[in-house]
């Protein structure tokens, strides 16, 4: 892509395409037909400009990307109008036929030839960087549909997958998946988007006061379903204030299951994470083909039946590790008074864990978690039965030598033949650094090496072997460690999802995005280089922290509470805010 | 040349409120520019004043847009606007700005753009907020003391010019000043012509209503609406327009249901300039407080405001001569007029009927520039109603038109509109402002029926007395910051806190003056007000401001007791 001026010497040998005829219409604008579609009106052909540019609506400081250069009737209309705009078209006779005529002197960028080839162009990526409007020029839609969405995927591609987004991600008040949802945001925001977690288990302890002063079972249930009703309007507002480009509720989250369609009404994008077994779980169907995305942790069968209910974006996306969160830990004297011992497993007491740990307890064996009732483990349970966080949690694997994971079932004893749903834990006990026996799940071969990484057992008496061998070679049992920790830490981390995630919404959803627009995220040390370094405001901005994003919030927490001798960009920021204030105060009061 | 710049970016009928200033800088510098600085809103208003040389629009709703959009960009562009608008300020040159915008942000706007001298809120040199000149003070504590106040914000615009040492302070009262408005002829024809098509001949009586409002605790129901137009077509048998935006169109259906016979609804019909030539033409204009009715009251139109609600008609009712105030009696004694807590129900809104609304009307229509008074009747007990004038001392004033005795809180409120013109048109000797008093006084004591002893003698003890008993607490403020200035210009800051907590217990002790004798409130509440917005870090500036407050409230509690002593003098003149 170049300055269209610098083309019409390399246009200048171009012959006519044949398919391509040239017409004056009524009036003598000059106008096209191409296979027996006019590029533009035969009787006023500016008017329709005009027109084309009203109905487009755009805003007047963005830059404009027009795909379709035409006889260059709009583009004229939008170079007037003082719009900064570049063009792409992919044929080079009618762009010199513009050149030559309507588009005379124009000053403006011009991409001429396939998607691929003007994609790859620095200047093309450089001005989609700036996530331009798109303007498509209707005719060339119809004639070439291949080059337009060619050229949208470039964008989306160049601009769109590069920009930051603002992203909210929904937890549950309870349970496994609530850890999650906050290393999913935190992993969004170590990306560089703009991020709002909403936290809803600070109504976990409402709700459990509510259904505990209640003996009627019916009463608490329908007390339950207020409660989660009043969550999914705190929700809903939250998400509104916010604005995100993309909305995530993960597993459990109080949502009601008309919750994306009313975020659809402002254009915001919505995914849910299914974070649980479809089999045990089956709430899944009502909700999955509601979402412009559904991401699940078994891939497989699941799929098939998403596919049946009529949920075409889904995509297996499996959980991971936080590496600041889950991370060896060294535990001081009286920690390893506590915590040490030859085995270990953390997590709640299944029916088939709980039976096939029984066979386990002549070892040095400690069990910790809730739900373990069976008289045979009393002597390995650590009390008393409590959640652990996840400080704990690593603290657990560092005083274990060997660290069991034994994937959860409601339907076998033991180990269940058709696990195929791989749990943190796999990626949380390989971060935490420690040495991890598993069960056999789908899926986990692809994730580890068994010989080197990770040993696979597939009954008691093959665990009981490994656990014999591993105690007694402990440097196996560190290198073993060390190396699934590593690729756990190349491969599977929160930030791996969270770019997966991404990745899929723009090859699905990104046309939706682009349309919509993207608000420009840009951080203080960007926003320096946009203003001009040697400018007023740039010296305001570099007493702030650089990696901050430039948003109305952010400036306005770094503007100091005395106004001695405001410099000039504080004196306008602090006027900012009482206009935002008085404004926003404004709007509230009764009518 | 002076070039003057006068801020008004708050609402449409603020623009037309602040004519009456614009016009007096007029008068007082011929020759200057004057610039208007407005919202958008207010542009076709601006556009009818004479006077104004320059239009300069303020689009904060631009800004407003880009701050809440979550965008790097935007908020960048938000910046440059501002900038610019700084920058446009800058290269106006101008000499002086009033600001009667009075917020933070037109304050900093014109901080920033480094206007000389500001007339109104403004940044001091250390940023810190202030409110420069005295109207200016008295404008934002009037809050405090709405019970009393008597003042039009018109009148307090143009009392600004007093602040400004730029205009001679004769010039002020000289002449008074009306709201500004000019009709073209076009207009009149489109207004003319837009009654034509809606069947209303030129020799109709025509009675406008203004049935909406920007709040709707602002608003006489649409129903009691619909009973007084039942009661004048009684009567007059007019032709009932009905005006309003068009939003406010609903209201005319509501008003349908009603009334059954046809009205002419021009919702969203007109411009504003016509508009202006409608109500012109009209006989009365029956209104809530709105935009309209300023509109009304600059082209003369009689108009009567139906104030209900959160309405002080006292401070925004139509500025001109003749125009009627209805309220509700209660409303009057309790004093309830600011009040954003809570919905102000339509049974309350409602309490004043149609038939009340109607003598009202009829005072307005039939007003020829007597100063005239009715007798009270049962039917009347509940309200009270006011026809405006402007006073000898050369502000509006609102004369009750019903003749009852005078009560204690109308003394108060002459004594204290005699107490605010003396401290801020401050002038030593100036007979001709004593003169003006008193014909001020004598002119609206003519419109009451004798006061009764006790409540005289309740002006002269009980009051006075309080008001005596705050001088000497004011007194006593203002010998104790004289101390801590001593000390602080000493240096002697650790010694300086005993003092500082006297004062902050004098302080509690002026407010609870206050609680315990209302009449003495505003004045507590005011300078309670003050201490409490003082800014700045410099301890001897601070000390030498705050003395500064305690000697008006001592000046002013005691010109309290001078201006009751004079009103008790004028119904009881000594011998």
């Amino acid at each position: 892509m170049k300055l269209a001026k610098e083309w019409l010497k390399d246009l200048s040998t171009v012959s006519p395409e044949p398919e391509i005829l040239l017409e004056r219409g009524r009036k003598g604008f000059l106008t096209a037909k191409v296979q027996n579609l006019y590029l533009h009106s035969r009787y006023d052909p500016n008017e329709e400009a005009q027109r084309l540019i009203d109905s487009a609506v755009l805003d007047n400081y963005r830059p404009v990307l027009v795909i379709g250069l035409g006889l260059g009737y709009h583009v004229l209309e939008l170079l007037q109008r003082g719009f900064q705009v570049a063009v792409v078209e992919p044929s080079p006779f009618l762009a010199k036929v513009a050149l030559e005529s309507t588009l005379k002197d124009a000053d403006f960028e011009l991409g001429l030839g396939d998607a691929e080839s003007i994609g790859s162009s620095l200047s093309f990526q450089r001005f989609v960087s700036e996530i331009p409007q798109v303007f498509v020029h209707p005719p060339t839609e119809r004639l070439y549909p291949e080059f337009v969405s060619g050229i949208e995927k470039q964008v989306i591609a160049n601009g769109v997958a590069k920009a930051r987004l603002s992203i909210a991600v929904i937890g549950p008040m309870y349970g496994g998946s609530l850890p999650i949802a906050g290393y999913l945001e935190r992993a969004f925001r170590k990306l560089g988007h703009r991020t709002l977690y909403i936290d809803n288990s600070v109504t976990w302890k409402l709700h459990q006061a509510l259904t505990a002063s209640i003996v009627s079972r019916r009463a608490g249930k329908q007390l339950t379903d207020h409660l989660v009703h009043l969550l999914g309007e705190w929700n809903y507002v939250r998400i509104m204030e916010f604005a995100p480009d993309i909305c995530i509720v993960v597993a459990q989250a109080p949502v009601p299951p008309v919750f994306p369609a009313r975020l659809r009404q402002h254009g915001i994008l919505s995914a849910f994470w299914f974070i649980e077994n479809w089999r045990h779980l089956d709430y899944w169907q009502s909700i999955a083909p509601l979402y412009d995305f559904f991401f699940h942790i078994q891939p497989g069968i699941f799929e098939k039946r998403l596919e049946e209910i009529g949920c075409r974006n889904h995509a297996f996306v499996q959980t991971a590790c936080d590496p600041e969160i889950h991370r060896p830990v060294i535990l001081s004297e009286e920690e390893r008074n506590h915590y040490t011992c030859d085995i270990s497993f953390a997590g709640a007491g299944y029916p088939n864990r709980k039976q096939f740990f029984s066979g386990l307890t002549d070892y040095d064996f400690k069990i910790w978690g809730i739900n373990w009732d069976t008289p045979e483990l009393q002597s390995c349970v650590q009390k008393p039965q409590t959640w652990f966080d996840s400080d704990k949690f690593a603290k657990i694997v560092a005083g274990s030598k060997i660290n069991l994971n034994l994937h959860s079932s409601t339907t076998c004893d033991g180990i269940d033949p058709e696990a195929d749903a791989i749990n943190p834990r796999v990626f949380e006990i390989a971060a935490c650094g420690g040495f991890q026996l598993c069960d056999p799940c789908k899926g986990i071969e692809n994730l580890f090496d068994s010989s080197t990484e990770l040993p696979i057992y597939h009954n008691l008496r093959e665990l009981r072997e490994y656990i014999d061998y591993f105690l007694a070679h402990p440097q196996e049992r560190t290198v073993f460690a060390e190396r699934a920790r590593t690729r756990i830490l190349k491969e599977h981390t929160y930030v791996h999802r969270a770019q997966q995630m991404l990745d899929l919404f723009m090859e699905r959803h990104g046309k939706a995005l682009l349309k919509k627009g993207i608000k420009i995220q840009r951080t203080v040390g960007e926003m320096i280089n946009r203003v001009g370094r040697d400018s007023e405001l740039a010296a305001y901005l570099k007493q702030l922290p650089q990696d901050l994003l430039f948003t109305y919030e952010n400036i306005m927490q770094q503007l100091r509470s005395d106004n001695c001798q405001l410099s000039f960009p504080e004196a306008v920021f602090t006027y900012l805010r009482d206009l935002r204030t008085t404004a926003e105060r404004l709007l509230e009061e009764p009518r | 040349m002076r070039r003057i710049l006068v801020v008004q970016t708050t609402r449409m009928g603020d623009m037309l409120q602040t004519s009456p200033l614009i016009r007096l800088l007029r008068r007082a510098h011929p020759k200057s520019h004057i610039t208007v600085m407005i919202r958008k809103m207010s542009r076709s208003v601006a556009e009818c004043i004479p006077g104004i040389d320059e239009i300069f629009i303020y689009d904060e709703d631009e800004i407003f847009k880009n701050l809440r959009s979550s965008d790097s960009e935007r908020l960048l562009r938000a910046y440059e606007m501002v900038v610019d608008y700084v920058k446009r300020i800058q290269g106006g040159k101008y000499d002086v700005a009033y600001n009667c915008a009075q917020s933070i942000g037109s304050a900093l706007l014109l901080k920033m753009a480094q206007v000389p001298i500001v007339i109104g809120a403004h940044y001091s040199a250390d940023w810190q907020f202030i409110l420069r000149g005295r109207w200016t003070n008295y404008l934002f504590t009037s809050l405090r003391h709405r019970m009393y106040s008597d003042f039009n914000l018109c009148d307090v615009f143009r009392n600004l010019a007093y602040d400004d040492s730029g205009i001679e302070q004769n010039l002020v009262s000289q002449e008074i000043d009306p709201l500004s408005f000019e009709i073209h002829e076009q207009h009149r024809q489109e207004a003319r012509e837009l009654l034509h098509k809606n069947g209303i001949a030129d020799s109709a009586f025509l009675v406008a209503f203004q049935l909406g409002a920007s709040e709707v605790q602002k608003r006489w129901p649409v129903h009691r609406f619909a009973g007084l137009a039942r009661l004048l077509r009684e009567k007059y048998d007019p032709a009932i327009v009905l005006l309003g935006v068009k939003d406010e169109a609903v209201l005319g259906q509501e008003f349908d249901q009603f009334y059954n016979l046809s009205t002419v609804k021009l919702f969203g019909q007109t411009t504003i300039p016509v508009l202006a030539a409608v109500l012109e033409r009209a006989n009365v204009l029956v209104t809530n407080d709105t935009g309209t009715m300023h509109i009304a009251a600059a082209v003369k139109c009689p108009t009567v405001v139906v104030s209900v609600g959160t309405v002080h008609f006292r401070e925004t009712g139509p500025y001109g001569e003749g125009h009627c105030a209805i309220e509700c009696a209660q409303q009057l004694k309790t004093g309830v007029f600011h009040s954003s807590e809570g919905v102000i129900g339509e049974e309350d809104r409602g309490v004043i009927k149609p038939e009340q609304v109607l003598k009202a009307v009829e005072v307005a229509i039939n007003h020829t520039g007597q100063q005239g008074t009715i007798p009270d009747e049962e039917g009347l007990s509940n309200v009270v109603i006011h026809r405006s004038a402007f006073a000898p001392d050369g502000c509006l004033e609102w004369y009750p038109v019903i003749l009852r005795p005078i009560e204690e809180t109308d003394l108060l409120r002459m004594a204290y509109r005699a107490m605010w013109l003396d401290f801020l048109r401050r002038r030593e000797g100036d007979q001709d402002r004593e003169i003006q008093e008193i014909n001020s006084i004598k002119r609206m004591l003519a419109h009451y029926l004798p006061a009764h002893e006790e409540i005289l003698d309740n002006v002269v003890t009980k009051q006075n007395s309080a008001f005596r008993e705050l001088e000497e607490m004011a007194r006593e403020g203002m010998s104790l910051t004289e101390d801590l200035l001593h000390l602080l210009q000493a240096n002697r800051f650790l010694d300086s806190q005993p003092i500082v907590k006297k004062l902050s217990q004098l302080d509690e002790r002026i407010r609870l003056h206050g609680e315990l004798n209302s009449w003495v409130k505003p004045l507590s509440a005011s300078a309670a007000f003050e201490r409490g917005s003082l800014e700045g870090s410099n301890p001897v500036l601070l000390a030498q401001t705050t003395w500064h407050i305690y000697e008006d409230l001592l000046v002013r509690a005691h010109l309290m007791q001078i201006k009751l002593r004079t009103i008790k003098n004028c119904i009881q003149p000594q011998a």
